[in-house]
């Protein structure tokens, strides 16, 4: 049985969470889900939604959003206007619903929607076992890159902060580090599953967007109209003649796209003609979208 | 996008179970409680096919907490099924698909129940697993039933992984076919799939003595009773089954199923038992999926129009078991045939056993699949000789008074109003951008005449009860018998309660199913409100000393017709202690005789449809050439179901069943990995359509008062919405990208694919 | 290990003793009695379990009961004023927004939180304010012009 804490100040929950076994949760829609399937079972659950983290602010020339900031409230900040790529992906993840709830810092750390992850009569590679069932069956909603795990990245924010160069601020009890969002993730290797480079012990507290770029748009396609998890997710920003663009629901971690050739890297399989197609189709739009 | 025109103007019938709907106080079976009550889990098979060579579940009954665990040989081995008894309770020698119940456990909390199931031991033998199920027919095929032929069953044509065999003959379609001016051909593949209701299933049991009254979600009361009281070998009058409020079924809520389990545990456990289904349970139990279906399809054309012969083959996935399967070989003839006048038919249609979960009766069972290729089939066939699809339809659907192509007079039927309706609505022929496109498709259903009993009484302050053994699933149909009663009556609709979903209460009723409950149960409140009228003229003609003739029953009085003040109030006449109670079920209408030829296999009456429903759907979509994704836009659905006895139900009815349609057309197709295990059985990768995928959707009536049918010359309201649906949306979808995507549903992916091979 | 927490439910108070992985819908459902919210998936993709949750509105499946610690919850029983129905749960009915009813409290939720947010939405607002919530029934049609007619009438919701 795990005891549950709800710490007032980020330090309190660093220090809870410095503690073996711990888990912080934001908004809870991903990690109740995964408790309940014994995805995971922490000791400790540290409630971080009244550790003062759920600002966005302005930040020099960019703007500063605390990782419980939910995903309804970047979708329409007036700060972020000139991020439209960002607001778009807030905007468009999960349900309306949802959106209240889900925060910015589980929504980058989420798990995925595979459910050869998530149903709880097998396990896969992901999940620690020997095979990623994924490359048997069905492709659609699969990752086009290569690899012992071909599950697909859900989040829709990740591509949007990547391409507007953004900082997470990832703390622990023992000091603040700040990197690309990028570099939050990693592909996963036979000794390490895991899909994130947080450290057991670190939280994110803060994105950090720098300048905006000149120009931004975020475009997906779902399984449906609404409240589906992005098949592709992709976000293109100008910054003066450069564009920048990187995608979700193609590879098991957001995937940073060569502009001039976005199907570099991601060969897919005979089953995935479609998603790649998918994929060609929004960075022609999306080039045209920020250079209009 | 929403028609958003007050529905205020008609008749305002507010449902008597509404106002526990929206308070949130009405209970469903998962709300109920019982003290002492103990909870149910199952141990499901771990292949989907394999012989069992060792059950052991000691391990299981020594833990903490458990209070029963049952497999095979802890209760009677009876064989069951509708139509072919091939079903046991708890798997004795052999599993058959992933849902197969191997043992069920009772235990203090659901989860020390489900640390039991899976404490139970199985030591199986695994056998080659079909799941391609047109292999299934293949000479030497494995047989997922080794020991078919001792089964009881219905002569349905079966042989083998056959389960069923069903033809549709006439003329002579060899020879005819060489008249055409043009032959054309196709093959369909729909997948399966999901009823999907919200309401997960529930059952709770609780034994009174040797009696045991079962609280459950099921959509077919009394087939559950019949059900219990057949597996555990008791009299009908030791099962009482209950239904608390039902929170949805399209079928998937159909047969008896599970509440033979939960009785049996309560007996073992001595205590009540309650069962409540995951989502993921929900999605693998039996019976709880629309069956896939492979169509090829062969029709010969005249240039004007003329179908001079139509050959089709249909093959049907049963799954692992029949269920209320056994009709569907010949229902999807029939709609391989469709309501358009054709001489030469020949149509063999085959539904087999295969290791998928077992299909049953979803929403107008084989219908949406069958009409879909068809329809398809159709507006290819009006290609191949230079015709508009609409005027192709328009040369070829049933006149009134003409046959079918079972040789059925289809007299007063309304299905050539039903295409210009549809067509106008949806302003066929309009211009459009070139990514968008109007399709239009026709189907047909029949009504289903099936005995169905009710009883009316007044009370003493003149207010009345209805008892009826009808079912409520949500469409309204029972929430409007008070309208029916009150007619017959003089009174007012609310001046009825209504006591039903208790088999202990109510004659007996075929349930939620088949689109009958305002058809059958409508006709049986009439005779039986009819019959207290007679009661009420009895006793009136003594207190007002008139001859019956003079008198009329109105406003809550009898009174003398020309004499308002003499009368005598209902209220009065009821309080005299004299009981007022009247039960029916009205005579059963049939389906006028086909003709087609006496040599079919599996004949099981459906060659003939009684007061056939008839549709026209016309979809309006919009292609993203780029990447195939579909959005319709606008929806217009013409339906002929008769008179139409409460409108705001009828239409409710269309609205769900074409949003339940275009989730099947496009988004919602359950697949089975390479042992038939589902790869989707879950709402996150299996979508149901939201409210923002959801077009304009236009109605129209097309009221053909019926002879030889439900109440006021109605027919079946509930199932049609469904039927055309997929190839109204399919035939747009081609008319964009300039070929017909063959199978269902019609993904973005299949749909990108299907033009990438066009412009090949 | 069980935590004591309060739940404020449609203006009531509640001390109840959780676990940690204890959702607030099967808190409120089967601690409290009020078993208006459903479940339908467990997994927040029906929007069935719907309450508000200090004025969100929120999967309470996917919620844990600690989370709501101190919050002000409302649920479907808390809509309408005593025996006086809500004017979203009267055109409910009227507009045939209603069959089965499983999916209505998570629905009537989310419409309520969809009005208090923004009193005159379009049909296509309502359409994408509740697309979290599943209905099998009604093809959404009712539900929408339920919402529509209650925004034109003005009523507070």
């Amino acid at each position: 049985m795990s005891t549950f804490c709800r710490p007032t100040t980020l330090a309190d929950a660093l220090a809870a969470l410095a503690e073996p076994g711990s888990r912080v949760l934001a908004g809870g829609t991903d990690l109740s889900g995964l408790i309940d399937r014994g995805l995971a079972s922490p000791t400790t659950v540290i409630d971080v939604q009244d550790a003062g983290l759920d600002r966005i602010e302005r930040c020099g020339a960019g703007v500063r959003i605390g990782a419980t900031a939910t995903l309804a409230t970047v979708a329409v900040s007036d700060l972020l206007t000139r991020w439209t790529a960002l607001r778009e992906a807030a905007a468009a993840a999960a349900s309306p619903l949802l959106r209240n709830v889900a925060t910015v810092g589980g929504n980058l750390c989420q798990h995925t929607r595979c459910w050869y992850y998530r149903g709880v009569e097998w396990t896969c590679w992901l999940g620690g076992g020997d095979t990623c069932f994924a490359q048997i069956g069905e492709h659609e909603r699969h990752g086009l890159q290569p690899g012992d795990c071909i599950s697909a990245h859900p989040s829709d924010l990740a591509p949007a902060l990547i391409v507007s160069d953004a900082t997470v601020v990832v703390a622990s009890a023992t000091g603040i580090r700040e990197q690309p969002v990028a570099a939050l993730y990693r592909r996963p290797d036979v000794d390490d599953r895991s899909l994130l480079t947080l450290g057991p012990d670190e939280v994110i507290t803060h994105v950090v967007l720098p300048a905006p770029p000149d120009a931004s748009v975020y475009l997906r396609e779902g399984q449906r109209e609404a409240f589906s998890f992005p098949l592709v997710g992709l976000a293109v920003a100008r910054f003066g003649e450069r564009l920048v663009m990187a995608a979700a629901g193609v590879a098991n971690i957001p995937h940073l796209l060569d502009p001039d050739d976005v199907l570099h890297d991601l060969p897919g399989n005979p089953q995935s003609a479609w998603k790649r197609t998918v994929l060609a189709t929004l960075a022609s739009r999306g080039r045209t979208a920020v250079t209009m | 996008m929403a028609a958003v025109e007050s529905k205020q103007a008609q008749q305002v019938f507010i449902r008597p179970d509404g106002k526990e709907k929206v308070t949130g106080v009405g209970r469903y079976t998962a709300d109920l409680n019982l003290t002492g009550q103990v909870h149910a889990k199952f141990r499901y098979a771990d292949h989907t096919h394999a012989r069992i060579t060792r059950i052991d579940a000691s391990k299981a009954r020594a833990l903490a907490g458990v209070f029963a665990v049952l497999t095979h040989a802890d209760v009677p081995e009876v064989r069951y099924g509708g139509m072919v008894q091939d079903r046991l309770m708890f798997a004795k020698d052999a599993v058959r698909f992933e849902g197969d119940i191997i043992a069920g456990v009772a235990a203090l909390t659901p989860e020390i129940a489900a640390q039991a199931a899976a404490l139970v031991e199985v030591d199986y033998e695994p056998l080659p697993a079909i799941t391609d199920y047109e292999s299934a027919m293949a000479p030497g095929a494995q047989l997922i039933h080794s020991d078919w032929e001792s089964y009881g069953a219905e002569d349905m044509g079966r042989d083998g992984n056959v389960l069923g065999h069903s033809t549709v003959i006439r003329g002579d379609a060899d020879a005819a076919m060489a008249t055409a001016d043009a032959v054309v051909s196709g093959r369909y593949v729909a997948d399966a799939s999901q009823g999907a209701p919200i309401e997960p299933r529930a059952i709770i049991a609780q034994w009174q003595g040797d009696k045991v009254t079962v609280w459950t979600s099921t959509q077919v009361p009394f087939a559950a009773r019949t059900g219990v009281a057949t597996v555990l070998e008791l009299p009908e009058s030791h099962v009482r089954v209950v239904v608390p409020l039902l929170g949805g079924g399209f079928g998937s809520k159909c047969d008896f199923h599970f509440e033979g389990h939960v009785a049996a545990l309560a007996r073992a456990a001595r205590r009540p038992v309650k069962l409540v289904f995951s989502r993921h349970e929900e999605f693998i139990a039996p019976d709880h999926r629309r069956e896939g279906m492979a169509v090829e399809l062969e029709t010969g054309v005249r240039k004007d129009g003329t179908i001079v012969a139509r050959r089709a083959r249909l093959v049907i996935d049963g799954g692992a078991y029949c269920g209320e399967g056994g009709f569907f070989a010949q229902m999807a003839a029939m709609h391989a045939i469709g309501p358009y006048q054709m001489e030469n038919v020949s149509i063999d249609s085959y539904l087999v056993y295969s290791n998928n979960q077992p299909s049953s009766s979803i929403r107008a069972p084989t219908a949406p699949q069958a009409c879909w290729a068809v329809e398809q089939h159709m507006d290819e066939v009006a290609a191949a000789i230079g015709m508009d699809p609409v005027e192709l339809r328009r040369r070829t659907l049933i006149e009134r008074g003409k046959a079918s192509a079972t040789g059925q007079i289809m007299d007063e039927i309304g299905i050539r109003e039903t295409l210009e309706a549809a067509a106008e609505m949806i302003g066929y022929g309009q211009d459009l951008p070139d990514d968008e496109a109007i399709g239009v498709a026709c189907g047909w259903w029949p009504s289903f005449g099936v005995n169905s009993g009710a009883y009316v009484k007044l009370n003493g302050d003149g207010s009345g009860t209805i008892i009826t053994g009808a079912m409520e699933s949500g469409t309204g149909a029972v929430m409007g018998l008070p309208i029916l009663a009150a007619e017959v009556l003089g009174m007012k609709p609310e001046d009825f309660s209504i006591l039903y979903q208790d088999t202990d209460a109510g004659p007996w009723d075929m349930g939620s199913s088949g689109s009958q409950t305002t058809f059958n149960n409508g006709r049986a409140v009439i005779c039986a409100a009819t019959e207290v009228r007679e009661q009420l003229l009895d006793m009136a003609e003594k207190e007002l000393e008139a001859s019956r003739g003079d008198l009329e029953i109105a406003d809550g009085v009898v009174r003398v017709i020309g004499s308002p003040d003499k009368s005598i109030s209902i209220a009065d006449l009821a309080g005299s202690g004299t009981p007022l109670l009247g039960k029916g079920s009205g005579d059963v209408p049939e389906a006028g005789p086909s003709d087609i030829a006496s040599h079919c296999i599996g004949d099981l009456g459906l060659t003939a449809f009684l007061a056939p429903q008839l549709i026209t759907h016309a979809a309006h979509v919009k292609v993203d050439r780029d990447t195939g994704v579909v959005r319709v836009l606008r929806f217009a659905a013409a339906h002929d179901s008769g008179k139409i006895v409460n409108r705001i139900g009828a239409d409710g009815q269309v609205y769900g069943g074409v949003m339940m349609g275009i989730g099947q057309a496009l988004t919602e197709g359950t697949t089975f990995d390479s042992e038939g295990r589902q790869i989707n059985p879950h709402l996150l990768d299996y979508k149901l359509m939201t409210a923002s995928d959801g077009p304009e959707i236009m109605i129209h009536w097309e009221e053909v008062v019926t002879p030889n049918a439900g109440p006021k010359g109605s027919k079946g309201v509930g199932e049609p919405p469904s039927v055309p649906t997929s190839g109204a949306v399919g035939n747009a979808i081609a008319a964009v990208i300039g070929r017909h995507v063959n199978q269902l549903p019609m993904t973005a992916e299949r749909v990108w694919a299907t033009s990438q091979e066009n412009g090949q | 290990m069980k935590h004591p927490i309060t739940l404020n439910v449609n203006g009531t108070p509640y001390s109840v003793d959780v676990a940690t992985a204890q959702s607030l819908l099967y808190a409120v459902r089967d601690q409290l009695g009020l078993t208006g919210s459903k479940e339908g998936c467990d997994d927040s993709e029906c929007g069935a379990c719907m309450m508000l949750v200090d004025g969100r509105p929120t999967n309470s499946c996917s919620y844990l009961a600690v989370q709501a610690d101190g919050a002000e919850i409302t649920t479907v029983e808390g809509l309408g004023e005593g025996d006086e129905l809500s004017p979203l749960q009267q055109v409910f009915l009227e507009e045939g927004g209603v069959q089965c009813g499983f999916c209505t409290p998570g629905m009537l939720i989310a419409a309520t939180a969809l009005l208090q947010a923004n009193p005159s939405p379009t049909a296509e607002e309502i359409r994408i304010g509740v697309s979290g919530n599943l209905c099998r029934c009604t093809g959404y049609d009712g539900i929408v012009r339920a919402v529509l007619r209650v925004s034109r009438e003005g009523a507070s919701v």
